[in-house]
């Protein structure tokens, strides 16, 4: 008593695109193409063919690790794949069934684009927090002095920077300012640049400016710092505090706990490597002193002005 | 004729050793290893035994991307071939073949999806998980679960996601669900009306002993 399978070579046949969404086709496709697929959207194209946008929900243990309230959210990924269905002409849509594989590469992307926006906007939220971190300090202070240089006009030259480099990336640093703005380069001088003259970044004192200057820079030229010029710990606390509120804004609740482990798995799922929880509860730690997360013994949960800003940037399908 | 103490003990020994899904996605490879198990145990057939990451491969399960469950014979069969056994699966199964199929000494407990109406309604049922819809909902996902008796009013299965949430090592009572038949026939009618997947001996076995080539 058993029913034949179809072949997905063969082409499924729709009647009524209205009908699509739970309907048997959508019931094949996800059968060929795992039963996260979903028909999303249908709309009639100007030759007559349905677009179809197919999404993908795969559900999500979020539980919160403190209460144990057993949450299984159903994570959506829109406009993963589309479909063009043929119109027949005799009140019949033809869709060719796609390849799982292609799928697969639709839902890939789309989850990299989410994972990108995350980090951004974590970046966003957190640069004033980090800015207090003595890594973070450490890490900005050359580009700081060459600022400070070029605001006093103390006839500091790109050559002499060349000659005493602290880093490899101290040139590189003087190429970002000067296409940023903030200094010019004259005859190998190095001089304040319209963005540096500007009335409102010459009202702060250097300490304030300095942040002020790291929240311009994670604005402008985030994926610079973060990829080309080596500004590692830029990059780097964002990745741990996402690592918690990836969680959070998933599940849209601002006061999930979670604890390291969980944490620890994000980090992994994120960030494709495995991280001590030693070394995450002391970044947890860290991030904790500057009101990115709040801590409570093993479990963190968001803080809420953080929690609004990442949630705003981040989509969730 | 309700389910009595007797039939949860029966039915609760017969799946304790069924195997927490690694994955919330992880449903239909884990269901598949779990009636592969219980059927193995019944006729010690050692051949029928798989690991969940060998039935995953088979069904092309990707984490977070979960299965295919298309041309079932040309995934499952194989691997089932040397111990004389093979995959089945229908939709229309009325409520006596699904009863036949379970108390069957030659079949394997059965498999069957439940709409996503399921979700919305699980809470007046237990309160051992809650599921939250995302943006477009659950997306029609379709839950594998495992009935294990069928009576007049209420059918008795089991649900994969209390022991993943409970990290139960044996099937409790808090693994079982037990709900009016009315409940599960909603869950089991959409979209496809009332699929189920078992394994049978393979026609080619049949067919063999009957006519005594073996």
């Amino acid at each position: 008593m058993a029913t034949t399978d179809i072949s997905p070579d063969e082409a499924v046949r729709v009647q009524n695109p209205e009908a699509l969404q739970g309907g048997p086709a959508e019931t094949r496709l996800k059968r060929h193409l795992g039963r996260g697929v979903y028909v999303h959207d249908v709309h009639e194209l100007p030759n007559g063919n349905l677009e179809v946008s197919l999404g993908n929900v795969s559900p999500r243990d979020l539980s919160d690790c403190r209460t144990h309230d057993n949450v299984l959210k159903f994570i959506t990924l829109r406009d993963v794949y589309t479909i063009e269905a043929e119109n027949t002409g005799q009140g019949v849509y033809l869709i060719d069934v796609p390849d799982r594989s292609d799928i697969l590469k639709g839902i890939d992307e789309r989850e990299e684009e989410i994972k990108e926006k995350l980090d951004f906007s974590m970046a966003q939220a957190i640069y004033k927090h980090v800015y207090d971190l003595p890594a973070v300090r450490t890490q900005l202070n050359p580009i700081l002095q060459i600022l400070r240089a070029a605001r006093n006009r103390r006839g500091l030259t790109v050559s002499r920077i060349d000659e005493n480099q602290r880093s490899k990336n101290t040139r590189e640093y003087v190429n970002l300012l000067q296409n940023f703005g903030y200094i010019r380069v004259e005859n190998g001088e190095i001089l304040p640049g319209d963005r540096l003259q500007s009335a409102d970044l010459n009202e702060y004192s250097w300490d304030e400016f300095g942040r002020k200057f790291l929240g311009d820079v994670v604005q402008r030229g985030y994926v610079t710092i973060r990829d080309e010029l080596n500004l590692s710990m830029l990059g780097h606390y964002q990745k741990y505090s996402g690592a918690y509120y990836f969680d959070a804004v998933q599940r849209g609740k601002q006061d999930l706990w979670l604890d390291i482990e969980t944490i620890a798995d994000n980090y992994e799922e994120l960030h494709g490597e495995r991280k001590d929880q030693f070394y995450i509860q002391d970044k947890i730690g860290e991030l904790d002193s500057v009101d990115v997360i709040q801590r409570d013994g093993d479990f963190v949960r968001s803080e809420e002005d953080i929690y609004e800003q990442v949630a705003q940037g981040t989509p969730t399908a | 004729m309700t389910i009595t103490n007797e039939d949860r003990e029966r039915n609760q020994a017969a799946v304790s050793d069924f195997h927490t899904q690694p994955e919330p996605d992880s449903c239909f490879p884990t269901a598949l290893k779990n009636i592969l198990d219980e059927l193995a145990d019944r006729k010690s057939e050692s051949n029928l035994r798989y690991s969940i990451s060998e039935l995953g491969d088979a069904l092309d399960y990707v984490e977070n991307r979960a299965s295919a469950s298309d041309r079932l014979a040309a995934r499952i069969d194989p691997l089932l071939e040397e111990a004389g056994w093979e995959v089945n699966h229908m939709t229309g199964v009325g409520y006596d073949q699904l009863q036949t199929i379970i108390e069957s000494d030659d079949r394997s407990l059965p498999l069957c999806e439940f709409h996503e109406q399921y979700f919305e309604d699980i809470s007046q049922h237990t309160e051992e998980y809650t599921p939250e819809p995302g943006l477009d909902g659950f997306g029609r996902w379709k839950h594998v679960i495992v009935p294990f008796k069928i009576n007049d009013d209420t059918v008795l299965y089991f649900d994969p996601y209390i022991q993943f949430f409970h990290d139960l090592n044996d099937l409790d009572e808090a693994g079982a669900m037990n709900v009016p038949i009315q409940s599960f026939n909603e869950w089991w009618s959409r979209p496809e009306k009332r699929w189920a997947l078992w394994l049978e001996p393979s026609k080619q076995q049949t067919l063999s002993a009957a006519f005594g080539d073996e």
